[in-house]
């Protein structure tokens, strides 16, 4: 997305004194970053579905594996205009769910709610023509419905997360206009909690998450990364 | 971006499968009836919350959420929980005290051994396999010699939480004194022998099956 960057111009009288000067390129620095962000940024917002990759496994007489259930997964990123070739974008993402258990051979169990709140900063490129991709870094945290079996000794606080995502809006027309398009998600963090530490388990478990989702963006322009 | 790229690598060859912890170290929970029947119970997923009902003497009710809080908190997966049922009659483990109801006191465990006394009695079972009736747990004040009140709470705690576990399904006792199953029971809270114990039944197949 290219957009024109807002600029105050202004002119000081020679009249006025230095100390005038002074307070009023002040007050422009002040205001300045302001204005050029809110003129910059842009929105995209996306609503979709994710899958979460298994928490734990573990083997007692038989294999039980804990993940959550398919989830509704919502975003939003905030994302600067692209400057040689690369721009900056912000997001945070939410998902709630249902934790299940997986007894192998056996019965699913809901285990409760849970819900993720993960926040990222990250780089967007232009890949081919309404094709974009995405590389973020951030941390995410685990807020479950009960505090208890895996969860009884808390969370274990914000996990670091790495992910990248594809973007595409079709080039012309209504979705062009209103930054319509897909989205693909992808993120990895290691998985762990106090619980399962105090039990034995001693090292974490990569979770892979994948989300699909619709996104619009505002404000509605063209060239949309 | 070789950067990130590069740390997400490492991310992924950090994270390893990681190794489920050891779960060795049980007494035997399966009764069994010579010459080859064996008998596992457990309350199945489709079966709990398990409604527990305490007579409402005394502080009963208390003692019976704690034993059975001592029990649920040993399991990771929420593979038991329970509830206290107000009407005995929808329950599934019925809690009395047999005869006398022990003040409520602070406990003291030195010298309650003997103080009190359990037995659960498991209901029969049908021609498939299901059992057809409730739990009965009986607690009795003993009286062949002098206990203080605090002693006769003591007791009362771990005697009530080794009751239950009988209702859970540890239908024998442990040979290990520093287990709440053992016979009688010596310590006041299950051990870690206990817990891979209990875990390893509730994730062994039943032969008999909770009532309808």
């Amino acid at each position: 997305m290219h957009e024109t960057v807002g600029r105050s111009d202004a002119t000081v009288g020679r009249s006025d004194g230095r100390t005038a000067r002074a307070v009023f390129a002040l007050i422009l620095l002040s205001i300045s970053p302001t204005v050029r962000l809110s003129a910059q940024v842009s929105l995209q917002a996306a609503a979709g579905v994710r899958y979460t990759s298994t928490l734990v496994h573990d083997s007692i007489v038989t294999g039980v594996d804990v993940r959550p259930r398919l989830a509704p997964a919502f975003s939003v990123t905030a994302t600067t205009p692209i400057q040689h070739g690369w721009a900056v974008a912000g997001i945070a993402d939410l998902s709630w769910s249902t934790l299940e258990r997986h007894d192998q051979g056996g019965p699913t169990v809901d285990l409760g709610g849970l819900t993720t709140l993960a926040v990222e900063v990250g780089v967007r490129h232009p890949l081919v023509t309404g094709l974009s991709g995405r590389l973020a870094v951030g941390g995410l945290k685990y807020f479950p419905g009960n505090e208890t079996g895996i969860f009884r000794d808390g969370s274990g606080g914000i996990l670091p997360l790495g992910g990248v995502a594809l973007s595409y809006v079709p080039p012309a027309g209504i979705a062009q206009r209103w930054g319509l398009g897909i989205e693909a998600r992808y993120d990895l963090h290691a998985f762990i909690t106090p619980a399962l530490r105090n039990r034995g388990f001693t090292s974490s478990r990569a979770v892979h998450r994948v989300a699909l989702a619709l996104r619009a963006a505002w404000p509605h322009a063209s060239g949309q990364p | 971006m070789k950067r990130i790229l590069a740390t997400l690598g490492l991310a992924v060859l950090a994270c390893n499968e990681p190794t489920p912890p050891s779960r060795g170290g049980t007494y035997n929970f399966a009764d069994t009836i010579p010459p080859d029947t064996i008998i596992v119970f457990h309350w199945p997923s489709s079966r709990v919350p398990v409604r527990f009902y305490a007579a409402p003497q005394g502080n009963l009710p208390f003692l019976v959420q704690r034993a059975f809080a001592a029990w649920a908190g040993l399991f990771l997966y929420d593979e038991l929980t329970g509830t206290l049922a107000s009407d005995s009659l929808t329950a599934d483990v019925i809690v009395i005290w047999s005869d006398s109801v022990p003040p409520d006191a602070p406990p003291d465990t030195a010298g309650a051994l003997g103080a009190c006394n359990g037995v659960t009695d498991v209901p029969t079972v049908d021609s498939t396999s299901r059992l057809t009736g409730p739990f009965h747990i009986q607690l009795t004040v003993l009286t062949t010699a002098m206990y203080t009140p605090g002693q006769v709470q003591a007791c009362m705690r771990r005697t009530i939480i080794h009751e239950v576990g009988h209702s859970i399904g540890l239908f024998l006792h442990s040979p290990a004194p520093g287990d709440i199953m053992h016979s009688p029971p010596l310590v006041d809270a299950p051990s870690e022998q206990d817990r891979r114990t209990v875990e390893r039944l509730y994730h062994t197949p039943a032969t008999i099956l909770p009532p309808p």
